[in-house]
């Protein structure tokens, strides 16, 4: 692995971090790499290991928690050796870790072997904050006529009713926590809006005061379910996936210092 | 290097390392330095430099060198006072260890 490519997954690796520490901590990293010389670089960087190494030891340090102790092997830090921080590749064989196969200076789209894995974890997160963009001005949509429905009263109970319909089918369309928001949300409004049309048409009001507690219901089961969906699910799959990709890095590399 | 010490140890090293020079020294030349002593992997003093630094026992400037800027560190005054402490607990610890091993010497 060369100089470059180090500090570029460095970089990576601390993109969580603030942009003080990240910085500080690659200027100190690149500062280093510039004072070993250009002879010394490659022995430099075997012996920093791979960059998930470097930035595991940077981020333990900022949490507080060095639990580094001497042995006879140095000091050193026990929790960042194993599968999960592959140790660093000797520099200046031709292949470096990610990119093995391909001449010195190959850098694709693809010259990281990992790189699709590292676009797909970014594709996930845009779409994570698009889905919450979304929710947020559907609920702003779904609010604002819901709201003047009541204050009107009147026909209130069908406008409620249509409204439950549209949010439950947008609630289905943004799985759970939409479909929840929107059968409570509809549930709510028909019961509401079904009291007051109760006065100038008896059945449409009863029927969609009926709708709306069958609607209340459903929303507060789906609630129960989300609670367990986004507290115990949605965590459990983040965490499985992100062993998942720390065992297939780790292999990866591996496999890479085999070659 | 049998013996397993915690970190304060290094914190200590480190410290007198850095004091040696009055107008101050960078990461790589503290890194040879503590390594002539002990036996520290290269990525083991970006913490211990950042968190001195952070608890006001070191400060860093950045001085052109080369047509670059090169960090460098120097002790404080609180870090001076910390150094002291430092290597006065370490010469009653060592010394009564010392003793130990010396009767067992005898």
């Amino acid at each position: 692995m060369k100089k470059e490519e180090f500090l570029r997954e460095l970089a990576y690796r601390l993109r969580d971090l603030s942009p003080e520490e990240r910085e500080e901590a690659l200027a100190y990293y690149r500062d280093y790499l510039e004072d070993a010389g250009p002879e010394a670089e490659a022995e430099v960087l075997r012996e920093l290991g791979s960059p998930a190494q470097v930035a595991a030891a940077i981020r333990a340090g900022l949490r507080g928690e060095e639990q580094g102790e001497f042995s006879e092997h140095g000091y050193g830090d026990p929790r960042f050796r194993g599968p999960a921080y592959p140790p660093g590749r000797p520099g200046g064989r031709g292949s470096d870790a990610y990119g093995a196969g391909r001449g010195p200076g190959g850098r694709g789209p693809d010259a990281y072997g990992t790189g699709g894995e590292y676009r797909e974890s970014h594709g996930t997160e845009r779409k994570m904050s698009g889905g919450m963009v979304a929710l947020l001005v559907v609920l702003c949509i779904l609010a604002a006529p819901m709201i003047l429905a009541l204050g009107l009263g009147v026909g209130g109970g069908i406008l409620g009713l249509l409204f439950g319909i549209a949010g439950t089918a947008l609630g289905l369309m943004l799985a759970a926590g939409g479909l929840t928001l929107g059968l409570l949300v509809g549930g709510i409004a028909c019961l509401g809006g079904g009291i007051f049309g109760w006065a100038f048409f008896p059945l449409g009001g009863a029927a969609a005061c009926f709708a709306g507690v069958a609607l209340l219901g459903l929303g507060l089961l789906a609630l129960a379910l989300s609670i367990w969906f986004y507290g115990t699910a949605v965590p459990a799959v983040f965490r499985w996936i992100r062993r998942g990709f720390r065992r297939l890095f780790g292999r990866k590399s591996r496999g890479g210092e085999a070659a | 290097m049998v013996f397993n010490t915690g970190a304060a140890l290094l914190d200590a090293i480190v410290l007198a390392v850095v004091s040696r020079e009055p107008e101050g020294t960078y990461g790589y030349k503290i890194t040879q330095d503590v390594r002539k002593v002990l036996e520290v992997s290269e990525s083991t003093l970006y913490p211990v430099l950042r968190r001195l630094q952070k608890d006001g026992c070191l400060e860093v400037r950045d001085v052109e060198y080369g047509g670059r800027n090169r960090r460098y560190y120097r002790v404080t005054p609180g870090g001076e006072a910390q150094l002291r402490l430092y290597i006065r607990e370490w010469a009653s610890y060592s010394e009564k260890i010392s003793r130990i091993f010396a009767e067992v010497g005898r």
